[in-house]
């Protein structure tokens, strides 16, 4: 991890003097904004560094973000969310891995691995931006499974949060062929088989999924990843956020981390799939996610 | 790589609307011209991104061919301040399109100001131009110039007059399933039966529908446009059939000398987002040249 932290180079561009105004950070009384990139692996990453701008000890929350279109979806509700954990004291970073959002890089190129060499960067940036040495780390879907291997690979997490965890990545690859299949089916467009598109992502390489590509090295690491088989040397507090019908494989994933010795807790939440695109048009926030995650962040 | 390399000089941006500022990321032009700025609306309440990431790929391929691009976020989406909350494509302000325009004009020094948007941004992007003689072209991918589609998610698109072009559309899905007891069904008892607008189909067929307010601003909108001469690219996914058929229908209503300063483009195997990487690389590539013939640069 050190090598991680010198590489983890922020950057403040190249700001001439006509364009220094508009780059000042927003300020909310005595919190503030400022979005920068930061480097990894020469590539230039998109982040928001939301800062509580409190005296006293303060507390850090890394949060990553869901796979293809769900990042899009979700970027508003976790903006909004790192603002309220920003009003209750806590220093918040928001970031796009590689391939994603305003970051650098393709989408094809990016990969689990690489998400995760990412969100461990992004953790040494809010360390080195705010002094806090031990961080939160919250992930949304694969997000969360992102979070959940990087921090199997530092000890600079605290506590982990889960909102509707992938916890198979086999299951939920199948869940995204079967998406793209019905999706076929209602645009009126030629319907193709699940097996038919796990085929062509043999011999091609890879497939379009609603926009996004998904490249045979994905599909094969997603496959490869059962958070509940993890080897994971994380011994800090846990939190799921799960809906009902996420509720078998949280308890399974509650288990895994209370054999390791964490203390884990599931909150089960009346929520829509809000990282799914009719939730744009609808315009509501996971109002019961944030309250219950901001209950156990502040209070724990 | 090549598609979303990040330009060098690309950076985040804060620009004053009111009383509040929004957010957006600035490209350069990488060969550093400042004649032509192209400014990204956002396409309906999906950040500056874009759908599947097309305003990333977009300004970081003109920035290349030498045209500064200021991707924004609309109050209340992506990283900007306010609340949002916009319950239909006509609800998005123009307020902010002016306030980039006089970012581009007066801090980077843009000649002409040039402003691109797909579907509900493309509605946006008309309006502002329209309201706002600085803005020298518009860039309208996939304009919606009225069809509501009738099995939207969002009930606030109902209660509004279908184009003739339209009604045909949704006639002649009827009488494909006509034959079929499962769609009968499905029209009396399943969950969608108050949502088929017959009474706007009926309407729709013996009106072209501009006694609705939110058509007859873009009918404004084409007319402003046509009155001052300036220049309008229309492009559209081979495959987003209505929305394409109405534009014709309503760029006839030109007479041929009038319609000398508009172009009409169809992206072969498009859809209304342009979903494929294909068709995505295409539209940007028609863009270019259309912009590089108006403007007179050398197409690279």
């Amino acid at each position: 991890m050190a090598q991680k932290s010198s590489a983890a180079r922020r950057l403040d561009g190249d700001r001439s003097p006509a364009m220094s105004t508009p780059d000042e950070p927003t300020v909310h009384g005595n919190a503030s904004e400022e979005a920068f990139y930061f480097e990894n692996e020469g590539l230039r990453l998109f982040a928001v560094l939301h800062r509580a701008g409190i005296q006293g000890p303060r507390r850090g929350v890394v949060l990553c973000h869901p796979y293809g279109e769900e990042q899009q979806v979700s970027y508003r509700i976790l903006v909004r969310f790192a603002r309220e954990l920003c009003g209750r004291g806590f220093d918040v970073l928001r970031f796009d891995c590689r391939g994603y959002g305003d970051s650098q890089g393709d989408f094809e190129a990016a990969n689990l691995q690489t998400q995760v060499d990412d969100a461990l960067t992004a953790i040494d940036v809010l360390k080195a931006q705010t002094g806090i040495e031990l961080v939160d780390v919250l992930g949304v879907r694969l997000g969360a499974t992102v979070a959940a291997l990087a921090a199997s690979r530092t000890r600079s997490v605290g506590r982990l949060i889960f909102w509707s965890p992938i916890v198979n990545g086999g299951e939920y690859v199948g869940e995204l062929i079967k998406h793209k299949v019905l999706a076929d089916i209602t645009s009126g467009r030629t319907p193709v088989s699940g097996e038919q598109l796990r085929r062509e992502l043999q011999t091609a390489g890879a497939i379009e999924l609603g926009g996004f590509r998904l490249t045979n090295d994905v599909y094969r690491q997603l496959h490869e990843t059962d958070l509940t088989s993890q080897d994971d040397g994380f011994r800090g507090d846990v939190l799921i956020l799960a809906r009902l019908q996420e509720r078998r494989r949280a308890q399974a994933l509650r288990q895994t981390y209370e054999a390791r010795g964490c203390r884990c807790e599931i909150k089960v939440v009346d929520s829509d799939a809000f990282w799914d695109f009719p939730s744009l048009w609808e315009w509501s926030f996971p109002d019961e996610v944030f309250q219950a995650t901001l209950g156990w962040m502040v209070n724990r | 790589m090549s598609g979303v390399a990040l330009t060098s000089l690309e950076r985040p941006v804060k620009i004053p609307v009111g009383g509040e500022e929004v957010f957006g990321i600035f490209h350069p032009a990488q060969d550093g011209s400042t004649d032509v700025g192209i400014i990204c609306v956002n396409a309906g309440q999906q950040y500056r991104v874009g759908p599947h990431r097309i305003y990333v790929e977009a300004a970081r391929r003109m920035s290349r061919a030498g045209y500064a691009v200021l991707r924004i976020d609309h109050p209340g989406i992506g990283d900007s301040e306010g609340e949002g909350g916009y319950p239909h494509f006509d609800s998005f302000p123009t307020d902010d399109v002016a306030s980039a325009v006089d970012f581009m004009q007066n801090v980077v020094g843009i000649e002409h100001p040039v402003v691109l948007g797909m579907c509900a941004g493309a509605r946006c992007a008309l309006k502002a131009a329209a309201e706002d003689r600085r803005v020298d072209s518009v860039v309208l991918w996939s304009l919606p110039i009225h069809y509501t589609p009738p099995n939207s998610p969002t009930s606030q698109w109902y209660g509004h007059v279908l184009t003739k072009e339209a009604s045909k559309h949704v006639l002649s899905g009827w009488a494909s399933r006509a034959f079929k007891v499962s769609a009968w069904r499905k029209r009396f008892f399943g969950p969608n039966r108050k949502r088929l607008p017959i009474a706007q189909v009926l309407r729709g067929l013996r009106t072209h529908g501009d006694s609705d307010e939110r058509v007859a601003a873009i009918s404004r909108g084409l007319k402003s446009i046509v009155s001052s001469k300036r220049h309008a690219a229309f492009m559209y996914g081979e495959q987003d059939t209505v929305p394409r058929e109405e534009c014709v229908a309503a760029l006839r209503r030109f007479r041929k000398r009038q319609r000398e300063t508009l172009s009409y483009h169809i992206v072969p195997e498009g859809d209304h987002t342009f979903t494929s990487a294909a068709a995505r690389s295409r539209v940007i590539e028609q863009t270019i040249e259309w912009l590089n013939r108006l403007y007179r640069k050398a197409t690279a």
